[in-house]
């Protein structure tokens, strides 16, 4: 710590700081544009000058940038010398020499730095006169719309994409001022982290096309915390309402999930929310051959009074991607013995040995913050791309932090992000990849290698038995294998703080176990490796965590037991199971109950269909694949009679006299229960204050104060203002009223803050009003708390089962299941953009396999695995591992299979008909 | 005695000829210094002569290499051969007719840093030159000049040329670097300096032709006699670029601390048709202006007496106004120059430069109004010392300078407004 | 006594005098009273000669609404399919008249002069619903030149919600 005197105010600060780092963080504004919080400074838009003295009888100073000078002790500057401020207007006058007087017309008009920054300093009058220059916009794709005109040069938009998100096919060109950003070509941006342009955009160069088909100012949206259902890592996010319609998501800052970004699958995926598949009414037919009719919703409780009071036993399936108050609901509606899992059986193993694990080996799991920072990484069978997209993004820059110790010791401050990137060069810290293809990480991996999953769990347990001799080790490994280990082993050993990250994407149990042996092996010798697995939905833990049966007992139990009903909640079973099981299933019980928010084939199969709430429309608790329990509020009340989950359970529960009149009435009573009955979810009681929460006597609005149109906007509905609807399960409320934010005097707790905004902060640049310290976590706490704790430091057994090396089979080939980030996921492919992007449904096949079976270029196949048949196109590709295929699971039109699995490939008889199934 | 040190093609022709070169003592020194001097003699003798940096800064170039870490391995030097400031010519004329002087320098300079690859960077233009100079290095190494195990001891070296994209910025050394390693031509900020974090993040020296073309004459006839040129704090010969309303421009290599007037009307053969001086621009378009009067005349072109009467001496570049040139158009002229080669990273000279052309503009079309004249003024004192490199410094040089000195031209231009 | 009758007529004459004048009263809603220029009265959304409204659907009318009188939706014009120039046109516009006060400040907000408060005072309803002034009854109808919207337009005529700013000419 160093004094330094900011406007003759002595200061304590950390020595090295900069000084534009310092001052946002001691609340003394300063504008700026090319230095982000998250990528550092570079001294390029002049506009952050504060004048420096030498001393305290230096009067004239001179003009420094304060982004690119240290803070070292008895520093003093001044940032309302009127040079500066001069200046600083000055600046903003260049910048709108050229900035289109579009504010009218612009997406980012009302959330725009630029505009923020032009008042705070004070530049009002225009002296330049001519013309403005301009360019020729490109279409970046689906997600993004480009409108260059309106940039100001900042290069945050190449810093980003090329510097941190590793994108190739973005660029500035051109010199003076044309300084052109984009592509060489008009095309869809080949980045998966594309959408953070939009934030990362000073002003509205870059704006998102979802957003702009049903604009709406960004003051007349209703936002709410929530957290992002489209992977496991529960990246928070902010989405915004009007007039019954999901307009957008932003990002929500969290320092250990997302930080300052978001994929766009999570970002772009929330379309499904507005979709005409919708189910807005509940639906009763009399017999499976009937059709569905609307009902009112008490109809179709007591229709579902009748099926379960005669019925002898109910079962429950529960969902990975419904919220854990509605599970527990479910769970408590059906009894604990007759909850089932609504994952796919493999799933529900794997994520239930993924608890085991980090319940039993002393380390806790690593959250996306610390794989960011970790300076070494072994990623085992997890293609994170695709599957955990942010997970890629951190293990980009967490192979980075090795070789800032070149430049930490040229004495290049970390942030100082030019200088340091030049000092560091190419040099990357430890990456090793080992999946079953190329993914679009290997850029950045020291080696990779392709191997089918088991032979990548063998490199798993061969790399632990290399650190510590007393883990098992696997036998016959082959030699370029045994090289490959001792590489890695000795990279991990030499790392501060290394990481492992696996998964359940390849569905392989044992790469679980070599993964933990890993972690354990570092743990032995004194190293605190941690532990990253990606799940394979947004609440599998929580899901697993309320111990349910495996969907194959469900199937079961229909079939022998005289189950009467079934409740279904929110889950599409066609995903999850092999379809002629299904329809056995489906057939054995008298009366299907579903509850989900979009028609899919299961809804088609219900005998009482009840409209479900998206996150958008409820309240609840996801736990991530680090079990860090987060809360996500209701953004909108829905339309319709759509409900929340639980408030339907809660519905059947009493229309059957199950409950006491009063329990579980409200979301916080049910998590209540929830507490009592397992103790060990205790933190998700203390994420987030219970409704009940005030701050001076005020609810949180989600309106901003800023909202319009309150008073005609619902007009056609009654001229009577309506009242604003009720929210009696939490501390918002659904309107302008209520307490107004002033941070950082007074905000709500992190949990509960709708938007990030500040006076004279607009744009999501006002987070550092929010956070202890820039880029720190936000005042009194990141929101989430993870359930599962580490245990005390004792050494956990080594898993000694290693598998059999993998051996390939004559006529025969192992399918392994491949990801596409756009389409393997269920709910964000309803985004026309994300549809628009889906890899076509293929068989990937090594060229030698190819060779072996005579199959050429364009055939069509025939795929045979697990009695079912497939045709699929052939596509050739080298990194497929000889004796493997790979098949882009989830896609729409595919039948769910579970893989991985032999199949016999077959090219297609030339008569039989062409048609794709499904 | 020959006349010429650095331009001696002038004295012995078909000098670019390896042959002849040597034959005229070429790579002696070069010889010399690999199998007889220590790295750090070589460098103790050229701080010792006191040469300073031609390409304008005019650093002693023997500090400069002294400030290469020596912990930090490989070292590279690179020449500086982008010459684009308008009024300056001198290099390529050593490029051309004298490159192996050039070369010998450039090999003794990555003697001293003990660098085993070093490069010359050369402006787009300079194609043509570039292929020569790659005919001469194709030549030095098939004579045992360059490779591994020079002379027989364990040194090597490898000399590479490397074309610009035609960019004004990448003569800054740092944007070099950046035009070098295969990015846009654009400046880093100091600290980290290139001597500790240069070329692809290595210790790197950049220096200009013309001082690397002094080293031979240096290492071989020893820094007492190179102090015998020039004056004390500036020794040593300089290429004097001369151009403008003279009658005989061209390259002048005379010492450092010849009088400009002996410049102007001994060599340059004085002003067109005789008219009257009215100003100097000592450092081509990036300099101020400089009045034209009798103690100007009388002042010695060294580095401090330059820099006293109003203007750095630069690289040299005389440039030679007299009264027919108006200032409020050659105003015009720089401030367009340089909003063209403005790269385009920080705002005060991607967006003042722009609007300083802007305003010339129509002050030089006579359509502005006074306070056009003093918004200009106002302008350039934003962008002073402001900027990110120098070029944004050197952009406003002859505008604001132009304003201040010569303000009746400016005003003689601006429209009368109706009262 | 003859003052007395004097002083009676006296304080007679303004009555008769005023019995000559000009009556104030006129015969509403037969006649109507004129009103100034820069009379606040009931909203106008205006077109362009050619039958473009000027609206262009950016809300910042109902921003500067303070009664939140306003109801602004936007949705995205085409060639194929254009109401206003540029990129947005107002699919929903709305007016709670019972809410305006008529301070004129949508107005004022307006980047395109599409909206004006108009000189028509006569704004009384049936009924509260009747109030609420939607688009259709808001925007004038197309000018002799113009046709009504939506309009099928050219492409790449109609790119800028504002129009173009050229070099000044001095």
């Amino acid at each position: 710590m160093v004094t330094i005197y900011i406007d003759g105010k002595p200061y304590q600060v950390d020595a090295g700081q900069n000084l534009l780092h310092i001052c946002l963080s001691m609340g003394i504004n300063l504008p700026y544009f090319c230095w982000h919080p998250a990528m550092g400074s570079v001294g390029a838009c002049r506009q952050c000058a504060v004048k420096q003295f030498r001393d305290e009888n230096d009067t004239r100073g001179r003009l420094v940038m304060a982004c690119m000078t240290p803070a070292v002790e008895g520093l003093r500057i001044s940032v309302q010398d009127p040079q500066a401020v001069e200046f600083r207007a000055s600046i903003i006058e260049w910048l709108m020499e050229n900035h289109p007087h579009d504010c009218p017309v612009c997406d980012e008009g009302g959330e725009c730095h630029l505009q923020d920054m032009t008042v705070m300093t004070g530049h009002t009058y225009r002296h330049y006169r001519w013309k403005k220059r301009t360019f020729r916009n490109q279409n970046l794709g689906p997600f993004i719309n480009h409108e260059m005109n309106r940039c100001i040069q900042c290069y945050r938009c190449v810093r980003f994409y090329r510097g941190f998100a590793g994108g190739r096919d973005f660029d500035a060109f051109s010199n003076h001022n044309t300084v052109y950003f984009g592509r060489k070509t008009d095309g869809v941006l080949e980045s998966e982290f594309s959408g953070n342009l939009v934030e990362v955009c000073p002003t509205g160069v870059f704006t998102d096309k979802t957003f702009r088909k049903h604009y709406t100012r960004k003051w007349d949206l209703q936002t709410a915390p929530s957290v992002c259902v489209n992977c496991s890592l529960g990246c928070n996010t902010t989405p915004g309402e009007r007039y019954g319609q999901l307009r957008r998501i932003r990002n929500r800052y969290n320092f250990n999930v997302n930080g300052y970004f978001l994929c766009d699958r999570g970002r772009y995926g929330y379309e499904f929310v507005n979709s005409d598949r919708r189910i807005r009414q509940a639906r009763l037919r009399r017999n499976r051959e009937a059709a569905f009719e609307s009902v009112a919703p008490d109809e179709g409780l007591q229709r579902i009074k009748e099926i379960v009071k005669k019925s002898g036993r109910t079962i429950g399936i529960g969902s990975p991607r419904a919220s854990l108050e509605s599970n527990f609901a479910l769970r408590t509606l059906v009894g604990p013995e007759h909850f089932f899992s609504g994952a796919t059986v493999k799933d529900h193993e794997l994520v239930t040995e993924a608890i085991k694990i980090l319940r039993d080996i002393p380390s806790s799991m690593a959250s996306l913050h610390e794989v960011e920072t970790s300076d070494a990484a072994l990623v085992l069978g997890e293609d994170v791309n695709n599957v955990a997209p942010m997970a890629a993004y951190a293990l980009r820059q967490s192979v980075r932090c090795k070789p800032q110790a070149i430049s930490q010791k040229l004495k290049i401050s970390d942030w100082d992000d030019t200088a340091a990137r030049e000092a560091v060069q190419d040099q990357k810290g430890p990456l090793y990849l080992a999946t079953i293809a190329d993914t679009r990480l290997d850029d950045m991996a020291t080696r990779t290698f392709h191997a089918s999953p088991q032979e990548i769990a063998r490199l798993g347990f061969a790399v632990a038995h290399q650190i510590s001799p007393t883990a098992p080790q696997p036998e016959n490994l082959d030699s370029a294998a045994l090289e490959l280990s001792k590489m890695i082993a000795q990279d991990l050993k030499d790392a501060e703080s290394p990481v492992v990250v696996s998964g359940c994407s390849l569905e392989e149990k044992s790469i679980l176990y070599a993964a933990a042996n890993v972690v354990q092996a570092l743990r032995s010798i004194g190293k605190p490796a941690r532990l990253f697995l990606t799940l394979p939905e947004s609440n599998s833990l929580g899901l697993e965590l309320l111990e349910p049966g495996s969907l194959n007992q469900a199937f079961a139990i229909a079939r022998e037991d005289n189950v009467e009903a079934a409740i279904i909640l929110e889950n599409d079973l066609y995903r999850r199971s092999n379809p002629a099981l299904l329809e056995a299933f489906f057939k054995s019980i008298p009366s299907v109950i579903v509850l989900d928010s979009l028609d899919n084939p299961t809804a088609q199969k219900a005998d009482v269909l009840l409209p479900a709430a998206t996150f958008a429309e409820s309240d609840g608790t996801l736990v991530n694949n680090e079990s860090r329990a987060q809360r996500y509020f209701q953004v909108f009340v829905p339309q319709d009679d759509i409900k929340e989950s639980w408030v339907w359970l809660r519905a059947i529960g009493d229309a059957l006299g199950q409950e006491e009149p009063g329990a579980r009435k409200t979301f916080d009573g049910l998590i209540a229960d929830m507490v009592k009955e397992l103790p060990f979810l205790a933190p998700v009681q203390e994420i987030s204050p219970a409704s009940g929460f005030r701050i001076a006597g005020a609810k949180i609005p989600r309106q901003p104060h800023r909202y319009s149109g309150r008073t005609s906007m619902h007009a056609n509905v009654s001229v009577h203002e309506p009242q604003p609807p009720q929210d009696p399960d939490s501390p918002l409320s659904f309107s302008m009223e209520g307490f107004l934010a002033e941070p950082p005097i007074e905000q709500p707790p992190a949990s509960l803050i709708p938007e990030f905004w500040a006076p004279g902060w607009n744009s999501i640049q006002s987070l550092n009003k929010f956070q202890e310290e820039v880029s720190g976590p936000l005042i009194g706490g990141d929101p989430g708390k993870r359930i599962i704790l580490p245990p005390d430091p004792e050494q956990a057994a080594y898993f000694d089962e290693i598998p059999e090396p993998f051996a390939s089979r004559a006529g025969e080939l192992l399918l392994a299941p491949l990801y596409a980030i756009y389409g393997s996921e269920e709910l964000s492919i309803h985004t026309p953009g994300e549809a628009q992007l889906t890899p076509p449904l293929r068989l990937e096949i090594n060229p030698r396999d190819a060779q072996q079976f005579n199959l050429t270029g364009e055939t069509v196949l025939q795929v045979s695995v697990d009695s079912q048949v497939f045709e699929l196109p052939l596509h050739i590709s080298a990194s497929i591992p000889e004796g493997t295929a790979g098949m882009i699971c989830g896609l729409p039109e595919m039948p769910y299979v579970a893989l991985p699995a032999w199949g016999k490939v077959t090219p297609k008889p030339v008569n039989s008909s062409t048609e794709n199934p499904g | 005695m020959n006349k010429y040190i650095l331009l001696r093609h002038r004295d012995i022709p078909n000098l670019k000829d390896l042959q002849i070169y040597q034959e005229n003592g070429g790579f002696a020194a070069f010889r010399k210094i690999v199998t007889g001097l220590t790295p750090d003699q070589v460098m103790q003798e050229v701080k010792a002569s006191g040469l300073r940096g031609r390409g304008g800064a005019g650093f002693p170039t023997g500090v400069k290499w002294s400030f290469l870490p020596t912990n930090l391995w490989p070292h590279y030097v690179v020449a500086n051969a982008d010459e684009s400031e308008p009024g300056t010519f001198k290099d390529r004329e050593i490029l051309e007719e004298n490159p192996y002087q050039f070369l010998e320098g450039l090999a003794i300079a990555s003697y001293a840093v003990q660098a085993n690859t070093s490069y010359v960077y050369l402006r787009g233009e300079f194609d043509p030159l570039a292929a020569g100079l790659d005919r001469c290095i194709a030549a030095m190494e098939a004579a045992g000049l360059l490779g591994d195990n020079l002379f027989g001891t364990s040194y090597s070296l490898r000399l590479h040329t490397h074309l610009g994209a035609g960019a004004y910025v990448c003569g800054e050394e740092t944007a070099l670097l950046e035009s070098l390693e295969g990015r846009r031509g654009l400046p880093r900020l100091r600290p980290p300096f290139p001597a500790v974090v240069g070329l692809y993040g290595k210790p790197t020296v950049i220096n200009n032709v013309e001082t690397l073309t002094n080293l031979p004459p240096i290492l071989e006839n020893g820094a007492t006699w190179y102090r015998t040129i020039g004056t004390e704090k500036s020794p040593g010969p300089k290429v004097f670029c001369l151009s403008g309303r003279v009658k005989q421009p061209g390259n002048y290599e005379m010492p450092l601390g010849t009088t400009f007037r002996k410049l102007i009307y001994e060599y340059g053969g004085g002003i067109l048709d005789d008219r009257p001086i009215k100003a100097i621009m000592p450092a081509g378009a990036s300099s101020a202006l400089i009045p034209a009067t009798e103690a100007v005349l009388d002042t010695p072109m060294d580095y401090e007496a330059v820099a006293q009467v109003g203007s750095p001496l630069g690289s040299a570049s005389v440039i030679i106004l007299d009264d027919t040139v108006r200032m409020d158009w050659l105003a015009n002229k720089t401030a367009h120059f340089f909003s063209h080669e403005s790269c385009g990273k920080c705002t005060p000279c991607r967006e003042g430069t722009y609007w300083m052309a802007h305003l010339t503009d129509r002050i030089a079309a006579g359509k502005a109004e006074a306070q056009d004249v003093e918004l200009l003024h106002d302008v350039t004192s934003q962008i002073q010392g402001k900027c990110f490199c120098a070029l944004g410094e050197f952009s406003i040089m002859a505008v604001r300078s132009g304003i201040e000195l010569f303000r009746a031209d400016f005003d003689a231009r601006a429209k009368r407004v109706e009262s | 006594m003859i003052r007395e009758i004097l002083a009676a007529f006296t304080g007679l004459s303004t009555t008769l005098t005023s019995m000559l004048d000009k009556p104030v009263t006129i015969q509403y809603p037969e006649e109507k009273r004129p009103v100034r220029p820069r009379f606040r009265g009931r909203h106008i959304l205006h077109r362009y000669e050619n039958g473009l409204e000027k609206c262009i659907g950016c809300a910042l009318c109902a921003a500067a609404c303070p009664a939140d009188a306003i109801f602004v939706e936007a949705a995205e014009n085409t060639d194929a399919e254009r109401y206003s120039p540029g990129e947005r046109y107002a699919s929903t516009y709305q007016i709670n008249l019972l809410r305006c006060i008529y301070c004129g400040y949508c107005e004022d907000a307006c980047p395109t002069e599409a909206i004006t408060l108009g000189l028509s005072y006569e704004v009384s309803f049936a009924g509260r619903d009747k109030a609420v002034y939607t688009k259709d009854m808001l925007l004038e109808p197309a000018g002799p030149q113009g046709k009504s919207t939506p309009q099928q337009t050219p492409a790449g005529v109609y790119t800028r919600s504002v129009p173009v700013m050229e070099n000044p000419a001095d």
